[in-house]
């Protein structure tokens, strides 16, 4: 065993219908793994056996090298080594700041306490706050006190679940920024359950992508991302046109021409190939047969709505470039795409 | 503006009683005062009623809270049928379950007996506030205790205490009230109180300045134990509120020991009154004179059905005067009134008869004044069921009704009301139960002659006479077990708001 979080066949049934179905993954020391899927998947369920607050029905929990759950062995919560940041943040509304980022350390002096409480208010950027209650807080600053609290204790793996949900875009992006820097800092491994793929692919080392209570892809964010396993996965991690096609000769022959696939393919087979909004080259062309039916302006690009004669197609073209309403054009496929076979 | 003209009518009916108290008092000779206040029977009395609140809280605090961590909290089995033991003590009014016990036992009589009675029958106000308080524990915070400490009372003082705090100390305070208000029990089972003192007062002399002295020490004693609490519980927050419940405590032996012994208080504490009052019942039912248990009944429920309906019309103008214009007499009058449903009904009683005597003689001592005196006990009641109820209408409505060409009164009626109307039947049917069972203030105001379920119950009880009483409890513990069975199921129609 050579990672430092270790699941292996971990297995949750609840009122007979199966919650987590034979999950296994790794996560090396000091790593950030993003546990990514909709919303009911189990990834919660996932989060609350890490932390040992449900006991699963088989399977096992290594942290680094100690086994914390399987058949035989339990360990309770608190002996985990584990800091968990949940979603509400979960204050103790009766508590100070500086009280709440000291609870995990009761075993500590009361001088060294305040020490590390010092630390970290400083490194989450609450200073001036230490004596304020969880009710005088703004959301985003609710938030920076629930993962110093997590994180005071010198946990071996801090949990995440969805904390920074239910900020807005601006406090999300900095909470996100000063969160991970903080845990690369302290090298702490840490597991984020999420439901926002743009959070995933932004702060992870590694994806584990979720699904019905099982992990259908691990990989780099940016693998998963160019090659997602199935168009599901595709679908859930951005934008993408998905355009039948049959494979003939190792290309996949479409109607918006021959493309060539990214993953392997055999001859005969038809199914769906899945297009990048990014990867689409519109070439104004007076006898084009599509034509621009609709225009988002973002800035730094434009989401333009393209109606071919067989379907409509959202292409991101830059900026300056992009085809004005009602232009004909020619569309073209840039680079090699992914193809998935229909089962037969 | 009708709603504004009459919110200031509601003013004088609510604070004029307590008004003239003062002014009784203050007509009385100083050093009288002065005397009777210092006297070692007013000590004796405050004594008497401060052991017996003290002991009474104390006891209905454990066993409530306890009640409801067993309920809300564990894996403990036949979670239901636990809850409904825990609060049928409601459905017995006090000097009913008094009765009880003194039809088994002769001699019940003095402290034990009243502490005894008194904590069964406000345990389940403790119940109710705690497990709802309870049921508000989040699970995030419980996970998070979890992944913070191994011992579970840290843990319950990190997250469970904090969350039950207020509300268990507000539950308190409404126990210790509804003893120092306690009228029936403690008259039957002759504990010497204020308010048992204070009727014999009345009811013995001439001079009926002694009973005004202690009852003006009643309501000083009564406003400096909310004003003390709501010192103590300044600055209290209130915890966030999480749909998840956290998952149950797994208690040993599979929690039977812990039903057991719930279901065995519960046996003990609310089965001797109902099997005495069952077992009297069969012999009185044959001696039982029908023609007045009928006019008895009749009479409770013209009161409960006229004073609730003045009640709930006065509570509308209230709440309409207060949340539509915020009018401030209209708030002034909403204030006084949750004061005096703090203060014990026999106290009010006797403001109202002095009020009678002095001011309006022609009306004191007939149906009127008694239905006005169960008015101002019970407006609270009225405006707790009728606040919630207009809250729901969006002032946008109002205003868009308005701009619809619609008139405030048509824009009521044809809006307004029909919105509210469930909520406002629901609000006066429990009153109209809740006042059923009042026995203070009926049995001082009531006309000459004229007897209801609990005057009379208490007038046969005091004379022993406990075959006779019985059809009465039977009837009373039927009509009452109504209000109580919609309490326990979370709809609180007598619910003193002092402490909010």
């Amino acid at each position: 065993m050579t990672a430092f979080v270790e699941v292996t066949n971990l297995t949750v049934a609840k009122g007979g219908s199966s919650i987590l179905h034979d999950v296994s993954f790794a996560v090396n020391g000091g790593e950030f793994l993003s546990v990514l899927g909709p919303s009911g998947v189990g990834k919660t369920t996932l989060l609350r056996c890490l932390a040992g607050f449900e006991r699963p029905d088989s399977g096992t929990i290594a942290i680094d090298g100690d086994v914390v759950s399987s058949d035989e062995r339990w360990v309770e919560p608190a002996r985990r080594g584990v800091g968990i940041v949940p979603q509400d943040g979960a204050l103790f509304t009766h508590m100070t700041v500086a009280r709440n980022i000291g609870a995990g350390l009761a075993d500590l002096s009361s001088a060294l306490r305040a020490k590390r409480v010092a630390e970290l208010v400083s490194i989450m950027r609450l200073g001036g706050l230490e004596n304020r209650l969880p009710a005088e807080l703004s959301g985003g600053q609710q938030q920076r006190v629930a993962v110093a609290r997590a994180i005071a204790p010198s946990p071996r793996v801090v949990l995440l679940d969805e904390p920074f949900a239910a900020l807005d875009t601006e406090l999300r992006t900095e909470l996100r920024t000063d969160v991970r820097e903080l845990l690369r800092k302290e090298s702490i491994t840490t597991i984020l359950v999420t439901h926002d793929q743009d959070e995933a692919l932004s702060l992870s080392d590694s994806i584990a992508v979720m699904r019905d209570g099982a992990i259908i892809q691990t990989g780099t964010p940016a693998d998963i991302y160019a090659q997602p396993a199935d168009i599901d996965v595709a679908l859930f991690l951005g934008d993408a046109v998905i355009i039948p096609g049959r494979v003939s000769g190792g290309k996949v022959e479409t109607e918006l021409g021959s493309l060539t696939p990214l993953n392997r393919v055999r001859d005969g087979d038809s199914g769906f190939a899945a297009v990048r909004p990014e990867n689409f080259y519109l070439q104004p062309d007076p006898a084009g047969r599509a034509i621009v039916t609709g225009r988002q302006f973002f800035g730094h690009d434009v989401l333009v709505t393209v109606t071919t004669p067989d379907r409509t197609i959202t292409a991101r073209a830059s900026g300056p470039l992009a085809p004005e309403m009602g232009m004909k054009l020619t569309v073209w496929v840039r680079g090699p795409v992914n193809f998935y076979a229909r089962p037969d | 503006m009708l709603v504004k003209a009459l919110s200031l009518a509601v003013v004088p009916l609510v604070s004029v009683p307590l008004v003239y108290l003062f002014i009784r008092v203050a007509e009385v000779d100083l050093g009288v005062v002065v005397t009777e206040v210092l006297s070692p029977r007013t000590g004796q009395l405050v004594l008497n009623t401060a052991a017996l609140v003290v002991a009474v809280t104390v006891t209905a605090l454990a066993v409530g809270v306890t009640q409801a961590y067993v309920v809300v909290r564990t894996s403990v089995p036949l979670r239901r049928l636990l809850t409904i033991l825990a609060t049928v003590p409601l459905a017995v009014p006090s000097y009913v379950a008094a009765y009880g016990w003194l039809g088994v036992v002769p001699g019940f009589n003095g402290f034990f007996p009243a502490w005894l009675v008194l904590s069964v029958a406000t345990a389940p106000l403790v119940f109710l506030t705690a497990s709802a308080a309870l049921a508000r524990t989040s699970r995030s915070a419980d996970d998070v205790a979890q992944s913070i400490s191994t011992s579970r009372v840290r843990r319950h003082l990190l997250v469970t205490w904090p969350t039950i705090r207020s509300s268990v100390w507000s539950s308190g305070l409404l126990v210790a009230l509804y003893v120092i208000a306690d009228f029936g029990a403690v008259s039957l089972l002759r504990y010497d109180t204020f308010t048992r003192a204070i009727f014999n007062a009345y009811r013995s002399s001439f001079d009926r300045s002694l009973a005004a002295i202690l009852g003006l020490v009643v309501v000083v004693l009564t406003v400096a134990l909310v004003v003390l609490y709501r010192r103590a519980l300044r600055g209290e927050q209130s915890g966030p509120v999480n749909v998840v419940r956290p998952s149950p405590v797994v208690l040993r032996a599979g929690g039977w020991p812990h039903a057991a012994v719930m279901s065995l208080g519960a046996v003990v504490g609310a089965g001797v009154p109902f099997v005495s009052v069952s077992a009297w019942a069969v012999v009185g039912t044959s001696t039982a004179n029908v023609e007045r248990l009928v006019e008895a009944t009749l009479n409770s429920v013209m009161y409960g059905l006229s004073a609730a309906t003045l009640a709930v019309a006065l509570g509308i103008v209230i709440v309409v005067a207060t949340l539509r214009y915020r009018f401030t007499p209209a708030t002034v009058a909403e204030s006084v009134s949750w004061l005096i449903h703090a203060l014990p009904a026999l106290v009010v009683a006797l403001s109202f008869t002095f009020v009678g005597i002095r001011l309006v003689p022609d009306l004191y001592q007939t149906h009127v004044f008694v239905v006005l005196g169960l008015v101002v006990l019970f407006l609270p009641n009225a405006i707790s069921a009728i606040e919630p109820a207009l809250r729901a209408v969006p002032p946008s409505w109002h205003e868009l009704a308005q701009s619809l060409g619609m008139r405030p009164s048509t824009e009521f009626a044809r809006v307004t009301l029909p919105v509210i109307t469930p909520g406002l039947l629901a609000g006066w049917a429990l009153v109209v139960l809740v006042i059923v069972r009042e026995l203070p203030l009926t049995l001082l105001l009531r006309p000459n002659g004229v007897d209801t379920l609990a005057t009379r119950l208490w007038t046969e009880t005091s004379a022993g006479a406990f075959a006779a009483a019985a059809p009465y409890a039977v009837t009373l513990v039927a009509l009452a077990g109504i209000p109580a069975w919609l309490v326990s199921r979370g709809l609180d129609p007598q619910r003193k708001m002092v402490v909010s």
